[in-house]
């Protein structure tokens, strides 16, 4: 029946005695079965199931976590791309409005210079002509005035006064020869 | 058609002179498990052949590792060695509960370690699947993440590379359950005065019984019965008349494998269990052997740092079977699951 019994081919030589390494107590198997069978029960509803769910979750998560920190990884490269090129951008601009800068002073200065000299020498034409302007009205009043003196001398001498037609064709002459001959 | 009796009675030992004092103080430090009362009440007048006949008889050597009615304690604690497990249902031998069956008789030792593993292993996992759940937040402490760390590794380096990884969780609760039960009852047996539960051939060939169960329904779940039957032969190229002679017969040798592989099962995890702790009586039991004489000096010692090292070869014996049998439990339900 169900009681203890031995597999009968496993019988080894225990000695004759009760000792039997290989008996199977059928008692024990039961109790193991029910054991067992409550075990995997028991454990799966309270244990494994949400054991095994909470792995699954935690694994969901770090997985997500890693994703979301290599595309935080990924987005800050892009903005650290980005600001070095604007960055670059920048420098290049500031170096050509420098440039640029620059390039207007020279010219200006150029300029500037260009216009200096011109005003100077407008300036000193100017004189010059004005110098020569005032020695020739100096000269004609000179000669002027020695017509005049010589005239006035010279009738003083002659004893009569020459009338003015007289008088003006001789300053006429005079300057004339004068200029002639200056 | 009660042939024996599975385990050594213990009446009439619990019966006898109570002053046995007389066990070596090494065995009692090494291992309690070996203790048995009866021998220790004579072994002062013992000769060597008289103790050799006695220690390394059979009846000796298996009574400590098999079943019992009793746990075996130290003699401070229990004048006899031991410590009854009441008799709750009233079993006796001349009166069984089923008149003619030995069927539902006393709770033995095996029975209370059985109940004892499924408690601690309850109570431990099911703590902590509390502390897991629900979003999977990770437990603080060694000991949950000990814990967890186990069933993890039965679930990726046992479950998955064997099932597959979408079959995987569904036979998961069985193998973590069979792992856990397998060595902590292991594990047991290496505390003295418990007991090696997977050292009695009934406990592993329900184990193995149940995976066989599994494996079967599996295979017939997912192929069939005729289509599981069928599946027994791996697909050949053969000629009509090569294949009427060969087929029936590699059906033949792939069905009795896969009942030999079952059965292998349940005797390779009981063989170590029982092997390795017969092996520690037996060298507990030279210091019993020779008590009486001065040579107990020389032996005791040596037989201690023998214990001490068996001990330990048992301890990974313990976990490595625990391992073997929920590795091949999952390694067959692979096989049912993907034929050839």
């Amino acid at each position: 029946m169900l009681g203890s019994f031995h597999a009968p081919l496993l019988i080894l030589a225990a000695g004759g005695g009760e000792a039997d390494p290989l008996v199977f107590n059928a008692d024990l198997a039961l109790w193991t079965l029910v054991i067992f069978l409550g075990m995997l029960i028991v454990l799966s509803k309270y244990a494994w199931k949400p054991l095994i769910q909470g792995l699954n979750n935690r694994e969901e998560n770090i997985a997500k976590k890693i994703e979301d920190a290599e595309q935080a990884h990924e987005k800050a490269h892009a903005h650290l791309r980005q600001h070095e090129e604007q960055l670059a951008k920048v420098a290049e601009e500031a170096k050509s409005v420098l440039d640029e800068a620059k390039q207007d002073a020279v010219a200006l200065k150029d300029r500037i210079l260009a216009e200096a000299q011109e005003e100077a020498q407008r300036i000193r034409d100017r004189a010059l002509a004005d110098i020569e302007a005032a020695k020739n009205a100096a000269v004609r009043e000179l000669a002027e005035k020695s017509v005049d003196s010589a005239v006035l001398l010279a009738g003083s001498i002659v004893g009569r006064s020459l009338d003015k037609q007289d008088h003006d064709k001789l300053i006429e002459d005079s300057i004339n020869s004068f200029t002639n001959g200056a | 058609m009660r042939s024996k009796v599975p385990f050594i009675e213990d009446d009439k030992e619990t019966k006898d002179d109570p002053h046995g004092t007389t066990h070596s103080d090494e065995s009692h430090g090494a291992d309690d498990a070996v203790h048995h009362g009866d021998a220790a009440d004579h072994s002062d007048g013992y000769t060597l052949q008289e103790g050799l006949d006695h220690y390394m008889h059979p009846d000796h050597l298996f009574g400590h590792v098999q079943d019992s009615h009793y746990f075996e304690v130290p003699k401070f604690i229990s004048s006899t060695g031991k410590v009854s497990i009441p008799n709750l249902t009233g079993y006796t031998k001349e009166a069984p509960m089923i008149p003619g069956m030995n069927f539902i008789g006393r709770p033995t030792k095996f029975m209370a370690l059985e109940l004892l593993a499924a408690i601690v292993i309850t109570v431990a996992y099911v703590w902590l699947a509390r502390k897991v759940t629900p979003e999977g937040r990770a437990p603080k402490g060694r000991l949950w993440n000990f814990l967890e760390s186990i069933v993890c590794f039965i679930r990726n380096d046992i479950a998955v590379p064997s099932i597959g990884k979408q079959d995987a969780d569904r036979f998961l609760p069985f193998l973590l359950t069979l792992f856990f039960f397998i060595i902590v009852l292991n594990l047991f047996g290496m505390i003295p005065t418990l007991g090696g539960a997977t050292g009695a051939l009934a406990v592993t060939a329900v184990l193995a019984v149940i995976t066989f169960v599994i494996v079967m329904g599996v295979g017939i779940k997912k192929m069939g019965l005729v289509g599981f039957i069928k599946a027994q032969v791996p697909t050949m190229d053969l000629s009509p008349a090569l294949a009427i002679v060969l087929i029936p017969a590699i059906w033949a040798i792939e069905v009795f494998g896969l009942f030999v592989k079952h059965f292998v099962l349940a005797i390779r995890l009981f063989a170590n269990m029982f092997a390795g702790h017969l092996v520690l009586a037996v060298f507990l039991g030279f210091i019993g052997v020779v008590a009486a004489s001065l040579m107990v000096y020389v032996v005791g010692p040596l037989v201690v740092v023998v214990a001490v090292a068996l001990s330990l070869l048992e301890l990974f014996v313990a976990c490595l079977q625990a391992y073997v049998f929920t590795f091949l439990a999952a390694l067959f339900i692979g096989a049912a699951l993907h034929p050839h």
